[in-house]
């Protein structure tokens, strides 16, 4: 009998995973990759700061230096009108998003991909980043649940979609999903559109992640 | 409020719920430029774009072609529109990119017309090298993997983002190609991976 479609796209799948374990270096690779991505975001930001403090340093000289009321008056007309004009470019270029309200993101993941975030957690992120370690999912002095909440699978493609009460999505990286599952922390015949509890401890990182035998209330 | 209003709030309302959740990432990526939206981003869909790379040149090459694609991400952050879908245009960047450097270093040829010319035995014996090479170095034998990269270049990057979850329209916007000339090419991919497998 020939090989249907459904065992070609398993056979795809498989294949994913064994290249996966197989090559030890990918891991490093993807850090490394992840890394570099990053710093080249922060240089980004960098730059741009840079270049609003450069315009607005000008524009203090140029004031200094007018020696009369209608050079001032110009010099100040002329930043206003530039400041507009960029104004409505900014604007215009986020219109496309603009449209949506978007809802926070809660992530987790591995504290070991992302040095970088480790730091930051002052900023105020839409999307807020909740950082594991090994030793942390490995750690039974860690495992006491502070509080659980409902929540509803919504998607599964490595990673792990589910939607709180508050309308908020909480995504889990396959990694940790893996590490959960190795360590027993995720009971029950878990599908998409079931209800589950999610067990936090008191920093919110998720201990654990359980089919709800009966509704929880939100 | 007016009806009008009311309406247009629904339906923006139901667009809002549609939105996928790279999708709500990168719109936040683009409005904020933050790491955290590009880091989730990032570990969504790095291990895919990279095996998918990887499938179509060879380690290093991928890796350098996912950097690069990532930082064209960054750069191009305020082009993603909202109504389109993430990953489609993550491949798309990464496919044209891939495209530059083969044409550029000519390490790899985009149409890998050779491999078509070869016979089944001999497609087979290139399958069964490589899954002794894959035994030799204390690997896992993926045989699949080595039935794939003998497939045309076209036909596996066809088939390749099917198996990720592309639709036929998707592939044919990411590869710039007909429809028609995409299912042709999945359907001469997927013939081609039956009969070497059930040989094995």
């Amino acid at each position: 009998m020939s090989i249907t479609d459904k065992e070609l796209q398993e056979a795809f799948r498989r294949s994913q995973q064994v290249q996966k374990q197989n090559d030890i270096m990918a891991e490093q690779v993807n850090s490394k990759l992840r890394a570099a991505v990053l710093a080249h975001n922060n240089g980004i930001a960098k730059s741009s700061a840079t270049e609003r403090a450069f315009t607005s340093a000008t524009s203090h000289i140029r004031a200094y230096f007018a020696s009369s009321t209608l050079r001032l008056t110009a010099v100040a007309f002329s930043l206003v009108a530039m400041l507009g004009v960029y104004h409505i470019g900014l604007r215009h270029e986020y219109n496309p998003g603009a449209a949506h309200q978007i809802d926070i993101v809660h992530y987790h993941g591995f504290v070991g991909e992302d040095k970088l975030l480790a730091n930051k957690t002052g900023y105020d992120y839409n999307a807020r980043f909740n950082a594991y370690t090994q030793q942390y999912i490995e750690s039974n002095l860690v495992a006491r649940a502070v509080s659980l909440e409902p929540a509803t699978l919504k998607a599964q493609d490595g990673y792990w979609l589910l939607v709180n009460c508050s309308n908020q999505q909480v995504v889990v990286s396959e990694n940790l999903i893996a590490s959960l599952n190795t360590h027993g922390r995720i009971e029950g015949d878990i599908d998409i559109g079931t209800r589950v509890a999610l067990a936090f401890d008191a920093q919110g990182r998720i201990l654990a992640i359980k089919q709800s035998a009966k509704a929880l209330m939100c | 409020m007016s009806i009008g209003a009311s309406l247009q709030s629904l339906i923006q309302g139901k667009r809002t719920t549609a939105l996928g959740v790279s999708e709500r990432l990168m719109l936040q990526y683009g409005k904020k430029g933050d790491d955290a939206s590009l880091a989730a981003l990032f570990d969504l869909h790095s291990n895919k774009l990279f095996y998918f790379l990887r499938m179509l040149s060879d380690s290093t090459m991928a890796e350098d072609v996912c950097q690069r694609t990532w930082i064209k991400v960054i750069e191009r952050r305020h082009l993603f529109k909202s109504g389109e879908n993430f990953q489609a245009w993550l491949f798309t960047i990464a496919r044209r990119t891939l495209i530059d450097e083969c044409r550029k270093n000519s390490k790899i040829e985009y149409n890998s017309e050779a491999v078509e010319a070869l016979s089944l035995s001999e497609q087979l014996k290139h399958v069964q090298i490589s899954v002794e090479n894959d035994v030799a170095k204390g690997l896992e034998k993926d045989a699949f993997k080595a039935c794939m990269q003998l497939l045309p270049y076209k036909q596996k990057e066809a088939l390749s983002l099917q198996f990720e979850g592309f639709t036929v329209e998707q592939i044919a916007n990411i590869c710039s190609a007909e429809k028609e000339t995409v299912k042709t090419r999945i359907r001469y991919a997927k013939d081609a991976l039956r009969t070497m497998l059930e040989k094995l």
